[in-house]
């Protein structure tokens, strides 16, 4: 690629939704001098962002630089979704494309495409122009840091590469150097491991060694013959007899002991047999003590129980005679009561005949009443007068009815042969032919018609009489009806009358009968009054009778349960002396308890007493024998422990010196083995392949060495070039009146800014201002650009954000006049800025080709609106 | 993807013979060595992770007899 030689220059780039920028900008860019000037916060700066996003994504720049440089969030603007950013440039004449592009949410990918040469720029080149293509205010503050300079300076010499091999062998060394510490580190631990083991081991065979002379036998055999009492020569004085004769001991001791135990046992069970029977015999005691107490008591008692027994008889007694006397009274008036209802039932019979009668009476009675009031005779008369009147005005109905159809029939005749004359307008009669016949007509016909009226008047009348004297007729007849029906009625009862009298018995007489009767009443109820009487008295006897029976019965009840108390008591005596022994306490009379089993039972408390003061003596001596056994038990068992523990040291004194022996074997012939064997030759192994690393490392020394030389000379041979152009580039920018030259010097790898003051002394850069710091890093950065991108790619370019910063007026006149067209001859240079004093400069000494823009207002919604002001 | 930064290799070589500080053989060894490095991982191709490993077995070698050692000590306790 180096041998590619192509002139590179932007013409220009149309930028969409990038950063500040919303919908499209579109620019030309002038090979020399391009300036957009406008207020805060209008897209300048973006403008330059987008341009070098668009040169990094199509130069292959690393994405890791092209993060450190840009805000994934902010790439895209804030009301988009795709920020896309197209340049247009010039190589060799030649027109060609670049563009790129990216959406929101996608971390970092985006799409690029360049037709032309742009591409094919080493990637060494575009990562030094990344930086120079970046000067922007925020960049140049990067200088601030040594590694910084360092960083730009070694792209700018040409020795990153070369700088970047030496710290890789750098980083071999230290990591062999590390690996060589490390084993170093682990052998040193495994030698301190085994020296540690080999100490411990040797400690541990001093102190076997010593515990085993601490085993004395004369002493064991001294105290031995102590605890047994007998000579220390009836002793063996080998270990091996000697545990075999303390065996034979321990278990002679143990036999004896054995022996005790079992005695002792034995003794404890007699013990325990007699505690057993001293316990009964108490129990005993205590039971006669209690049931004698409770005896004398209850014995007292139970005499009261014949006189309380006669009583009960005399109340049974008296209690019979008295259901007798209830039993005969209630005979009395159970007789009376049937009587008395017998009386009742009769009478009721007989009232109810009275009533019969009675009720006949009234019947007969209101019947002839009603026939008194109909007046029979008179109503007869009446109704054949009617019936009679009737046949006379029917009759006259008749002729009436004759004469007026006659009267109609002849009106007929006359109406007909009226109409006839009148419809012939004849005068004369067409029946009689007479000549005034008409006129006659006419009148015949009135009067007729004047008959004929009077007499349907006349048979009005009569038929509105009959029509009365038929209702009268009907009434009359009614009323002749009831009364036949009463006489028919009267008639009947007679005869009822007469058959239920003789039926009864009783005197045909209604009259008669019916006295007869109330006073055969009137005597019954007198004798059931007497009666009721009677059974009152006989009630008001019972009563008294059984009020006597209830007292007599309670007192009977009480008597009865003072019996059923006593009996309790004697069953409870009785039941004692079963459970104390006397089989025939059940059948025997009180007074035998009283007199004979009493006294026997006392005489046995006395006896119990006696027998337990000889059980508690028993006891006693029983007690002290097991104490003795118990004492002679301990004193053996501690002999015997004494004589275990002395053959426990005993064994373990030979087992120690049996294991001293193994170990002693053990230790002589592993460590040998491990020192002089296994671990030696590893441990020589290591130490052999470690020379190895210290070769390997002597020959990344040198190696070293040699490059770090060979890229001091290199840049030395550069930097003179490099100081030249500084000079010049400052000469545009800076006038200090003491520190005159700065001038760059390589010091171990890496670079110093350095000043001359007046006097020729070389002063490190920190005597500056801060101002002038900053106009020295602009124009290191400006040298940097030219010095490094005069190789064999003709492309350049210069992106300043805000230069004035730095600047005071005289510093940005002649940053105008004097830096701009040093620089733009060189390369192509784009600034941005708000300034109007630098604005203002820049309109007044624009160089030839320049092209200025002025940002005239800017919206959120639609982006910065640009004017072109030159030319 | 990053290409490579180019190193002047020609011109080291010319530097070293100039020095006369390395014959023939070591010259082509270090340049050999360089062209190596800028080529792959030198990590794993020069064979330190194998010493390394090595190492390790020896001494792992070292540290299981010790061990056995002191189990044995141990046991006989």
């Amino acid at each position: 690629m180096k041998d590619v030689k192509v002139m590179i220059r932007l013409k220009r780039v149309k930028i969409r939704n990038f950063m500040g920028i919303r919908g499209d900008v579109e620019l030309e860019l002038s090979p020399t001098l391009t300036v957009i000037y406008g207020p805060n916060w209008t897209g300048k700066t973006s403008i330059l962002n987008a341009i070098q996003w668009c040169l990094c994504c199509n130069s292959g720049t690393d994405w890791r630089t092209i993060m450190r440089i840009f805000d994934e969030n902010k790439i895209v603007n804030e009301r988009a979704n795709r920020a896309f950013v197209t340049i247009e440039y010039e190589a060799n004449g030649e027109k060609y494309f670049m563009w790129a592009r990216t959406k929101r949410g996608t971390e970092w990918a985006f799409e690029k495409e360049d037709n032309g040469p742009f591409k094919n720029i080493p990637i060494g080149r575009v990562e030094f122009s990344d930086f120079i293509i970046g000067i922007t205010h925020s960049q140049i503050e990067r200088f601030l840091s040594e590694e910084e300079l360092k960083g730009c300076l070694d792209l700018v010499f040409g020795v990153k590469s070369l700088k970047e091999i030496i710290e890789r062998i750098r980083e071999l060394n230290s990591n062999a150097l590390d690996v060589e510490e490390h084993i170093v580190r682990e052998i040193f631990k495994v030698k301190e491991r085994l020296e540690k083991l080999y100490f411990e081991a040797l400690e541990e065979y001093e102190e076997r060694r010593n515990n085993i002379k601490n085993i004395d036998l004369e002493h064991l055999i001294r105290e031995l013959s102590d605890i047994l009492d007998k000579p220390i020569d009836e002793l063996p004085q080998e270990s091996n007899k000697l545990l075999l004769y303390l065996k034979e001991i321990c278990t002679s001791i143990d036999d004896e002991l054995k022996k005790i135990r079992d005695r002792k046992e034995r003794a404890e069970k007699e013990l325990r047999e007699i505690i057993s029977t001293y316990e009964e015999r108490k129990r005993e005691l205590e039971e006669i003590e209690k049931f004698l107490e409770e005896a004398e008591s209850k014995l007292k008692n139970i005499e009261e129980l014949q006189k309380f027994e006669n009583t009960r008889e005399k109340l049974e007694n008296r209690i019979k005679r008295l259901q007798t006397i209830l039993a005969e009274l209630d005979e009395k008036k159970f007789k009376l009561s049937l009587e008395l209802d017998e009386s009742r039932r009769k009478r009721s019979s007989k009232e109810i005949i009275l009533r019969r009668l009675k009720d006949f009476r009234e019947n007969i009675i209101s019947i002839n009443k009603k026939l008194l009031e109909l007046n029979e005779r008179q109503r007869s008369q009446r109704l054949s007068e009617v019936l009679k009147r009737l046949e006379e005005y029917n009759e006259s109905k008749k002729k009436l009815g004759e004469k007026s159809e006659n009267l109609s029939e002849e009106l007929d005749l006359l109406q007909k042969a009226i109409s006839y004359m009148k419809r012939r307008n004849l005068r004369e009669c067409v029946i009689c032919g007479n000549r005034e016949g008409r006129i006659r007509a006419e009148q015949r016909k009135k009067e007729l018609e004047m008959t004929h009226k009077e007499v349907i008047e006349e048979l009005n009348k009569l038929e509105l009489e009959i029509e009365k004297l038929n209702e009268e007729r009907k009434e009359l007849e009614d009323k002749v009806k009831e009364i036949k029906e009463l006489r028919n009625r009267l008639e009947e009862l007679g005869n009822m009358l007469n058959n239920f009298l003789r039926e009864k018995n009783l005197p045909i007489d209604l009259e008669q009968a019916i006295n007869s009767l109330a006073f055969e009443l009137d005597q019954m109820r007198k004798n059931e009054e007497s009666m009721k009487e009677e059974l009152q008295s006989i009630e008001a006897e019972i009563k008294h009778k059984n009020e006597e029976l209830s007292k007599i019965l309670n007192n009977l009840r009480e008597v009865n349960e003072k019996i059923n108390s006593l009996r309790q008591e004697e069953n409870y005596i009785r039941r004692k002396l079963a459970e104390l022994g006397y089989s025939n306490a059940w059948s025997i009379s009180l007074n035998d308890i009283e007199n004979k089993i009493i006294p026997e039972i006392e005489k046995r408390r006395e006896e119990l007493d006696r027998t337990l003061s000889k059980l508690s003596e028993e006891t006693k001596s029983k007690e002290k024998e097991i104490n003795e056994l118990m004492k002679r038990y301990n004193d053996l068992s501690r002999k015997l422990d004494v004589l275990r523990k002395k053959k426990r040291t005993l064994e373990n004194n030979i087992r120690e010196l049996q294991e001293f022996r193994n170990w002693q074997e053990f230790i002589e012939k592993e460590l040998e083995n491990v020192f002089v064997g296994a671990i030696e030759d590893i441990l020589e192994k290591i130490e052999d392949k470690l020379s190895h690393i210290e070769k390997y490392r002597a020959f990344l020394n040198r190696v070293h060495e040699y490059l770090c030389e060979f890229a001091e000379e290199y840049v030395r041979e550069n930097i003179e070039e490099f100081n030249s152009m500084l000079k010049e580039v400052c000469s545009t920018l800076y006038d200090h009146p003491e520190f005159r030259e700065v001038y760059i010097k390589p010091k171990e790898g890496r670079y110093k800014i350095c000043v001359k003051d007046s006097l020729g002394n070389e002063l490190d850069e920190r005597v500056l201002s801060t101002s002038c710091r900053d106009i020295v890093r602009l124009a290191i950065a400006a040298t940097s650009s030219i010095i490094g991108l005069r190789g064999e790619e003709e492309f350049s370019i210069l992106l300043i954000d805000e230069p004035q910063s730095h600047l005071d007026s005289t510093h940005k006149e002649k940053f105008v006049t004097d830096f701009l067209p040093k620089v733009c001859r060189e390369c192509q240079i784009i600034i941005a800025t708000m300034d109007d004093e630098l604005w203002k400069l820049i309109q007044e000494h624009t160089p030839n080709n320049a092209i200025l823009y002025k940002i005239e207002e800017w919206s959120i919604d639609e982006g910065p609106k640009i004017k072109r002001v030159k030319p | 993807m990053r290409q490579e930064s180019i190193f002047p290799l020609q011109d080291f070589k010319a530097f070293l013979k100039e020095r006369k500080l390395l014959d023939e053989n070591a010259i082509k060894e270090v340049i050999d060595f360089i062209v190596f490095l800028t080529q792959s991982n030198p990590d794993k191709t020069l064979s330190l992770e194998e010493l390394r490993k090595e190492y390790e077995r020896l001494l792992g070698s070292a540290q299981r007899t010790l061990d056995r050692l002191r189990i044995r000590i141990e046991e006989l306790r």
